[in-house]
């Protein structure tokens, strides 16, 4: 099992390892090197260009990593793995219910909103203060706020639940 | 001549300000909050206090302590870089009772241009252009919305003790008055602790051009030229440089002039930077006074072959300026930009987290002031500028070339940064040609954010990369499941 799928801006290689060496890239076959410097720092050769590479994470699924400074955030999979993963896809576009999430950790300043109310795309739902800034929360698609999970004046982790729309 | 200077602040501006205190042989002590604990400055100075806590009232805003340090360790200056103490008049009032000299100017000074309203009235009072608008604080949504109307939208909102983009609000119509105006005042208030907030009329598509001035206490005054900070997202600078491509030498003479006025008009001294806009015929207002270092003065450092640090502490002595105006003149050109951890493709949300590889450009005619060692945190309690990059080139081009290869030899881990942003900037061709405005960043940032990681050479490394990792972490799986299946439990080495 050496051929995998890699989604990279929402674009999916087709990669082939095919030997010590070699590589096939989308059907093209490139000669690589790959030399592991220390822990995580990586010296990769692609013909005849070295790349410096930090590895930051690596999940199941999803590798995180750094080339000559710029980040990449991809995703991995063997053949099997994406086809399963479409099907997953077909059954989540079903989900009524929007889940809104803190994008950064703060505090929650204000509610404009509340359970019930209905909101326009765009519109504001409540105020999250961070780093000295206010940073106002809108609603991702227009709807009814089904709940609001928050209080004023309290703080809340990145990625922590603030409110859920569900469609009208 | 200081003995000893207490820097009260923190990153890449104690760094600053502690190397300047190093090869003028000065003791520097630093302070640090908890979380600070592991960034640069800490280690560089040569002491370095913590401040117990984490917020900005508990440690780098904490009167008291600070003061209190300051006797203890017995410093004869405090530096307070910029942002926290640096144009707090009560904090300098109290530090100048206290026997203990402030690098920067004197309370009376910063009070004077702290209210933007009072600046103003001083200003038109001096001869020094000022936008349309108030000049004095608006009491109520009433007398805001009539004001309004007659200057005429759309309007700006700002807080009166506001400065560096915190407290301000663009307001398009008047059904967007109340919120704004709410919003502007409880910002204001919490930043500032003063929610006094005014109207100034909105000026299309103008140049953000800035004058550094320095004046000693025995009246003597000089101008470093101008810098353009154009280049701004919600009123915060992203790229400066200078000298501004767009100012020609009979520009300069009148805005260099203003600017000069300006400073003896509030009798200033130490390094202090004019802020102007200038609309496209080159006529120009004044925004404000930075009565402080800027964040920015790298780049007139660069062309001037000045070190402002090092005037500020010698004025601060009580010197005289060590430079006449007929010596100083522009040498080719400077750009810096901020690198920030944000992400630009997610709404520019700050990012916090360990930097777990920290690689930083070099070679000729690159600087990089930063507050940044591997394994540093950039905590939320913070702003999270990472680094400032400032390149100097004979001219333009040759700047933004270098800023442009040492953004691509820069590597950090961590944290998502706006690298590749400033990357995009540093090749839009209305950026190259000189002629772009204080919402270029807005104009264009369907542009920027598209242009994004292009170089198909990169992504295809990374493509590789990311198989080769995964094919390497299945095999050791399988390995594993190899070794476990032995039941003789004496072979198994891992």
């Amino acid at each position: 099992m050496n051929n995998y799928i890699v989604t990279l801006d929402e674009q999916k290689h087709n990669i082939t390892i095919a030997g010590e060496n070699e590589i096939r890239l989308n059907d093209n076959p490139i000669e690589y090197e790959l030399i592991n410097l220390s822990h995580k720092n990586y010296l990769l050769r692609i013909n005849n260009k070295f790349y410096d590479v930090y590895l930051e994470n690596i999940d199941k699924e999803k590798i995180t990593f750094l080339v000559n400074g710029t980040s990449y955030d991809v995703l991995i999979r063997t053949f099997l793995q994406e086809k399963a993963s479409q099907l997953i896809q077909v059954q989540k576009m079903h989900d009524h219910l929007t889940e809104i999430k803190a994008p950064m950790p703060g505090m929650i300043i204000k509610i404009n909103k509340q359970a019930g109310d209905k909101v326009e795309h765009g519109e504001s739902v409540m105020i999250l203060e961070a780093m000295k800034m206010e940073n106002e929360v809108r609603a991702p698609k227009e709807g009814i706020i089904e709940k609001i999970v928050v209080n004023q004046n309290s703080p809340v982790d990145k990625g922590g639940l603030l409110f859920t729309i569900k469609n009208h | 001549m200081f003995k000893k200077i207490l820097i009260a602040n923190r990153a890449e501006i104690a760094v600053r300000i502690i190397r300047a205190c190093k090869e003028l042989g000065i003791t520097s002590a630093a302070v640090y909050s908890t979380a600070d604990k592991k960034t640069l400055h800490t280690r560089l100075a040569d002491e370095a206090y913590h401040l117990e806590g984490n917020t900005s009232s508990e440690t780098y805003l904490n009167k008291d302590k600070i003061l209190a340090l300051a006797k203890e360790i017995k410093a004869d200056a405090i530096h307070p870089g910029y942002g926290f103490f640096s144009e707090n008049a009560d904090f300098i009032e109290a530090v100048e009772k206290a026997g203990i000299a402030f690098i920067g100017p004197s309370s009376k000074s910063v009070k004077m241009m702290g209210s933007k309203t009072a600046a103003r009235e001083l200003m038109k009072k001096h001869n020094v252009p000022i936008v349309p608008g108030t000049t004095e604080s608006v009491k109520s949504i009433q007398e805001g919305k009539k004001i309004a109307r007659e200057i005429g939208y759309p309007i700006l909102l700002k807080a009166a003790a506001g400065g560096g983009g915190k407290g301000m609000r663009k307001i398009e119509s008047e059904k967007d008055f109340d919120s704004a105006f709410e919003s502007t005042k409880r910002e204001a208030l919490k930043s500032f602790a003063n929610d006094d907030v005014y109207i100034e009329k909105f000026i299309d598509e103008p140049k953000h051009i800035e004058v550094q001035v320095f004046g000693d206490k025995r009246g003597n005054y000089v101008h470093f030229f101008e810098r353009d900070c154009s280049v701004q997202r919600r009123h915060q600078k992203i790229i400066e440089e200078a000298p501004a491509s767009v100012v020609d030498e009979e520009t300069r003479q009148r805005i260099t002039t203003a600017a000069i006025n300006a400073a003896k008009a509030c009798d200033y001294f130490n390094a202090g930077t004019i802020e102007l806009l200038m609309d496209k015929n080159k006529d120009f207002y004044f925004l404000e006074m930075n009565t402080r270092l800027q964040v920015e003065h790298p780049v007139t450092e660069l062309i001037t072959g000045i070190d402002l640090v090092k005037e500020q502490i010698s004025v601060a002595e009580g010197n005289k300026l060590s430079i006449k105006q007929d010596d100083l003149k522009i040498n080719g050109h400077a750009v810096e930009c901020r690198i920030y951890a944000e992400d630009p493709y997610n709404n520019f949300l700050p990012s916090t987290g360990k930097i777990t590889k920290y690689v930083i450009p070099a070679g000729a005619g690159v600087r990089v002031d930063t507050g940044i060692a591997c394994d540093s945190e950039i905590s939320m309690y913070y702003d999270p500028m990472i680094a400032k990059l400032i390149c100097w080139g004979a001219d333009r081009t040759e700047a933004i070339n270098r800023l442009t290869r040492a953004l691509h030899e820069y590597q950090i881990a961590g944290v998502t940064t706006n690298i590749q942003f400033l990357l995009s900037v540093l090749e839009n061709p209305i950026y190259l040609s000189g002629k772009f405005d204080i919402r270029f960043i807005e104009k264009e940032f369907e542009q920027l954010i598209t242009n994004h990681r292009n170089l198909e050479e990169l992504n295809n490394a990374a493509v590789i990369f990311a198989a080769l990792m995964k094919n390497s972490a299945s095999l050791k799986q399988q390995e594993t499941k190899a070794i476990t299946k032995n039941n003789w439990p004496g072979l198994l080495y891992e």
